[in-house]
């Protein structure tokens, strides 16, 4: 009889451990749930670049050119559509694919690809737009170049535009360099960063330095350059970061007239190391390892801040959505599970003001308004919205 | 002499009325399918189909079933089930209850009306996250006695679902109901 009382209760004990050992929160999700609202750029677009080129205007490059005007706070952005291969305004003639842009001397500078690979450089018209009837002009390059980042970085109202090159030889690898285009100028000449091993992933200036992400002309890891001119002339590889022999994803300098001396670099495997003093010292935040993964999260992109204070910069993911740095208590990741954004690879991150636009790859672009705590609004139009 | 011999099998399908015609160790199986619908959430008391678009969508519902007589009127088993409903964000809610069932069969021939209570655990799946619950299970079926083997009916089920958590704020009770047709087999 005892026996089978405690065998009994061994198999109520158990159930209640299976009962309670496995039990997220499910019906509470559920029950807090919103719709995502959805607008009218393709919901599957690649993202490779964002610009904001006047207030509420902002650039996108995805394939085409897409441009969308917002009608103010907690309003909607309205997208000039793409239809046809013949409808494409603000776009250069030919399909052009724009993988690279960036605002610079009053225009958008874009990179572009045609369908046979060639590759060009566009500075567009003052509307702005790159349809020739709009004035605007294809930059020489140099034969064979491709245009793979395009950075506006230095000291205000006199930046430069840094161009990230690739070259493919008769045979081997793509060697890739830094170039640049000098306050209102418009053509282009290298660095010094030539003949390296991996493509440049960053570019950016923190008030006193220039810094640069990318590979080496020795080997065939990652380096961290910094210089205190902006052609690189002598470049400093930087020793101290931590970052060993990981691959470099990212590299981005905040706006030094407000964060002076803020770089954060993300990585594929070792999460995301941050200075607040020019590189003086660093700071790590490791990689995190979501629920249900047995690899660190990979960090692609980072940009901010999104606080009033300063605090908190946004890290966009491969896979898993987008993450909040704290540079005093680290890494945080965006927590809502039910919307596609969670699980969505964020590769590129546009903060303009309260408006966040974050860009993914194979689900579109995203755009929210965060408040000055950092935190995302939840009035409508102001959550998280599918653009 | 013929008609003596088939008697039985008349008598098979011509049961009288309020009279079981099943034994210790018949059993039946049945195929279940039908309609899913969220009704409410406690503590909380969010109505899972209010609001434009709802919590929940109505949702689809399958089961197999097995079931041994213990008594003539008694019968005793294992319901395996599966269903789905969507979010407002199109996220599926998916549940695969393992339910052991009691019930309690009243017959009026040719018709049989089983009540049943069942309890079990619950696999629930929502995106990224997953529980395991525990499932109280009551309802009711009719059925229709096409013949000693196969029956024809209905389903109405309340499933009374509790995810427990380990922080008492997160803890919930789902409140849905099934109905479902099902097609019954003696052997």
């Amino acid at each position: 009889m005892k026996a089978r009382f405690f065998t009994f209760l061994g198999f109520v004990s158990l159930a209640l451990a299976v009962l309670t050992s496995c039990t997220d929160a499910i019906f509470a999700t559920i029950e807090t749930e919103k719709k995502v609202a959805t607008n009218t750029l393709p919901l599957l677009l690649s993202i490779f670049d964002i610009a904001v080129t006047a207030p509420n205007t902002y650039y996108v490059a995805a394939g085409a050119v897409f441009r969308g005007v917002l009608s103010g706070v907690g309003g909607t952005v309205t997208w000039t559509p793409n239809t046809t291969d013949t409808s494409r305004p603000f776009n250069p003639p030919g399909n052009l694919i724009c993988n690279a842009m960036a605002l610079f001397g009053g225009a958008v500078w874009g990179g572009f690809i045609s369908p046979s690979g060639v590759a060009s450089l566009y500075r567009s018209g003052p509307t702005p737009s790159f349809a020739a009837a709009d004035g605007s002009t294809q930059i020489p390059m140099v034969p064979g170049e491709q245009v793979t980042l395009l950075r506006s970085a230095g000291p205000a109202p006199t930046p430069n535009l840094y161009i990230g090159g690739a070259t493919a030889p008769g045979s081997g690898d793509y060697v890739y360099e830094l170039d640049y285009v000098p306050n209102a100028g418009t053509t282009y000449t290298a660095t010094s960063l030539t003949g390296l091993n991996k493509p440049v992933v960053g570019v950016g200036f923190d008030g006193t330095l220039y810094w640069a992400a990318a590979g080496s002309n020795v080997d065939t890891g990652w380096r961290v350059y910094t210089s205190a001119t902006r052609d690189f002339a002598s470049p400093t590889v930087v020793g101290n970061t931590g970052i060993g022999a990981d691959t470099i994803n990212g590299l981005f300098v905040a706006d030094p007239t407000l964060h002076p001396g803020v770089v954060i670099i993300t990585t594929k495997t070792s999460g995301v190391f941050y200075t607040t003093n020019s590189g003086g010292t660093w700071s790590h935040a490791g990689a995190d390892v979501p629920s249900g993964s047995s690899n660190p999260a990979s960090y692609l992109a980072a940009a901010g801040p999104i606080d009033t204070l300063g605090d908190k910069y946004l890290i966009g993911s491969d896979g898993f959505g987008y993450y909040t740095l704290s540079l005093s208590t680290g890494l945080t990741r965006f927590q809502d599970t039910t919307i596609l954004l969670y699980t969505s690879s964020v590769s590129k991150i546009l903060v303009d003001g309260s408006n966040v636009l974050m860009g993914t790859n194979f689900n579109g672009l995203w755009r929210a308004v965060f408040d000055a705590n950092g935190v995302v609004a939840s009035g409508t139009n102001q959550y998280w919205i599918h653009e | 002499m013929m008609a003596c011999a088939a008697a039985p099998i008349f008598a098979a399908d011509n049961q009288a009325p309020g009279a079981s015609q099943y034994a210790l160790g018949d059993q039946t199986m049945s195929i279940n399918a039908g309609l899913f619908v969220p009704l409410f959430l406690l503590p909380s008391g969010v109505v899972f189909l209010a609001g434009s678009p709802p919590q929940l969508s109505l949702g689809a519902v399958g089961s197999l079933s097995w079931a041994a007589y213990v008594s003539p009127v008694i019968r005793l088993g294992v319901d395996v089930a599966g269903n789905f409903t969507l979010s407002p964000n199109g996220n599926v809610l998916l549940m695969l209850p393992f339910i052991a069932k009691a019930a309690y069969v009243f017959t009026f021939y040719p018709f049989e009306l089983p009540i049943s209570l069942g309890v079990g655990m619950n696999i629930v799946k929502y995106t990224s996250l997953s529980s395991i619950d525990l499932l109280l299970r009551p309802g009711a079926s009719f059925y229709w006695i096409y013949n000693s083997s196969w029956s024809f009916g209905l389903n109405a089920y309340y499933w009374f679902d509790m995810q427990f958590n380990t922080s008492p704020s997160s803890t919930r009770y789902g409140n849905f109901l099934e109905f479902s047709l099902s097609a019954l087999y003696h052997f």
